[in-house]
């Protein structure tokens, strides 16, 4: 059934209305109930009882909802600017091709990146909040033109009435005392990549731990702890990636988000005869998610940070990341694609910051991409939090943004699973303690 | 033993017991006759449709992730 989700994590039970967006939690008797399983029939009457009260109230519909026909505005949100196409680390599991996503190791120029944000603002419509990510390769290989696109979109933005959030993905290396005042005096939001343990992280990203480490704890300390994301990658080689969150809390992150590799090649690749093994891992660090959260120093987990009453609407929901049509990435010559994963990837290039976006027909594509016409969505109980999941990985992995990949599901399915255990419990207990 | 209404006060005099009709919220009211479910949120998604889609939520990609759709993670501007 689409339209509810029963199901056990952290040693309880609950029951999840999709088109409501609403959590309960029941006992084991009602989920082997809603899971088709017998139960004693001295049960049965109130159980039933209990499942009526929620259908009168609105609940557990049994007929698919109707297709929401979304009339929306061809503009701009937000930019993945790839700012350098080269990277002074060589990541094994790198998709950008440890930096020029199979073309020429190249810089951004200053003009590039002033066109895209003339372009960004020029072309947002009414939307006031809009976002550029410095992203590559590695963006501190190109300082000088951060520096000058950042002050550039905070010259002109106000000239638009919008206001420009930055972001910065850096692999560390080069992250001086100078360019760590310089993010934090500009309020530019970072993502920190770190893969956990030393061996692990040097496996995969070669010797750059003791390099790296120091760095971020610096930068951070120096930001007052806020505004971050320590972001790392768990492969084949660390399905106990628990135990790299476990390690990245005791450096004194605590802005965490750890991601599956995406690769169909290399002997770190993730396979479906994974799935059991990382799905019992989430199990794992959701315990631990919650044993610090419910202490005095808790710590943030991207995947499992979910709002229940204050998330996203439905027409976002609906339509995803808006990659292809609200959100480009630019190439370091000024090419658009529709994110920074399809860079590369030819047939998918859409215009240039000069000219604007020119093939129209795979904009509207993209943005008519709702979860309803992705093979299987509108009959899975997640399609609301992954709103038919990533149109790159899909395209990569099967040939088509329409056909999502099984096992990135699987884990997207296990990870609500947990976020919406560990979003039960704990406001339960914040109710208790009120 | 009778039940009287005083200021939206259900009140049970004679007893301990005391209901405060005015600030349980009608759900909780149906939780007492729920004997096996208990509810955490109510949400309301399916109503934003008619009031969402403003745009000035964040992009899901650009947070931290960069491999995976995180809609859900988001929060709602308004």
């Amino acid at each position: 059934m689409s339209n509810w989700h029963s199901f056990q994590a952290l040693g309880r039970f609950f029951l999840f209305d999709v088109l409501s967006n609403s959590l309960f939690e029941i006992n084991e008797t009602v989920h082997q109930y809603l899971q088709g399983q017998p139960i004693a029939e001295e049960y049965r009457k109130d159980v039933e009882a209990d499942l009526d009260e929620l259908r009168q109230m609105g609940y557990l519909k049994e007929e698919p909802e109707a297709e929401v026909e979304l009339e929306r505005d061809a503009t701009l949100k937000a930019l993945c600017l790839h700012i350098s196409h080269d990277c002074n680390l060589r990541c094994r599991y790198c998709f950008a091709g440890t930096g020029p996503f199979g073309g020429a190791r190249e810089q951004m120029s200053f003009e590039v990146g002033k066109a895209a944000i003339d372009m960004l603002l020029a072309q947002s419509g009414n939307r006031r909040q809009l976002e550029v990510d410095f992203f590559g390769g590695e963006p501190l290989l190109n300082w000088d033109v951060v520096k000058q696109v950042v002050e550039y979109g905070e010259k002109t933005a106000p000239q638009y009435g919008k206001d420009i959030h930055f972001t910065l993905t850096t692999n560390g290396v080069a992250l001086s005392p100078e360019i760590r005042e310089y993010l934090n005096q500009k309020q530019i939001a970072v993502v920190l990549s770190l893969d956990g343990r030393p061996e692990v992280n040097d496996r995969m990203r070669g010797a750059c731990y003791e390099r790296i480490v120091p760095n971020y704890l610096a930068l951070i300390k120096e930001r007052g702890n806020q505004n971050y994301y320590v972001r790392g990658t768990f492969t084949k080689h660390n399905l106990d990636f628990t135990e790299d969150v476990k390690h990245m809390y005791s450096l004194g992150f605590r802005e965490l988000s750890v991601e599956p590799v995406v690769s169909d090649e290399g002997d770190y690749r993730l396979t479906e005869a994974d799935l059991a093994r990382i799905k019992a891992e989430y199990d794992r660090l959701a315990e631990y998610y919650l044993e610090k959260r419910l202490g005095d120093d808790p710590f943030t987990f991207f995947h499992f940070e979910v709002s229940l009453d204050h998330g996203p609407c439905l027409p976002k929901r609906l339509t995803g990341c808006g990659a292809g049509f609200d959100y480009f990435a630019v190439t370091p010559s000024g090419e658009l694609y529709p994110c920074h994963q399809f860079v590369g990837r030819t047939a998918f290039k859409m215009g240039n910051v000069f000219e604007g976006i020119q093939n129209e027909a795979l904009r509207q594509e993209f943005g008519s991409a709702t979860l309803y016409k992705k093979e299987g969505c509108a009959q899975c109980w997640s399609r609301f939090y992954c709103s038919g999941g990533c149109h790159a990985n899909a395209e990569a992995l099967n040939g088509s943004i329409y056909k999502p990949d099984h096992l990135g599901c699987e884990l997207q399915r296990k990870r609500l699973e947990c976020a919406l255990a560990l979003k039960g419990i704990l406001m339960q207990d914040a109710e208790a303690n009120k | 033993m009778h039940f009287g209404v005083h200021d939206h006060q259900l009140t049970l005099e004679g007893d301990c017991c005391i209901l405060f009709i005015s600030i349980v919220k009608l759900n909780d009211w149906r939780n007492v006759h729920m004997k096996f479910v208990k509810t955490i949120s109510q949400g309301k998604l399916n109503e934003t449709v008619k009031t969402g889609g403003c745009g000035e939520c964040k992009n899901s990609c650009q947070s931290a992730c960069k491999t995976s759709c995180t809609v859900g993670n988001q929060v709602c501007q308004k």
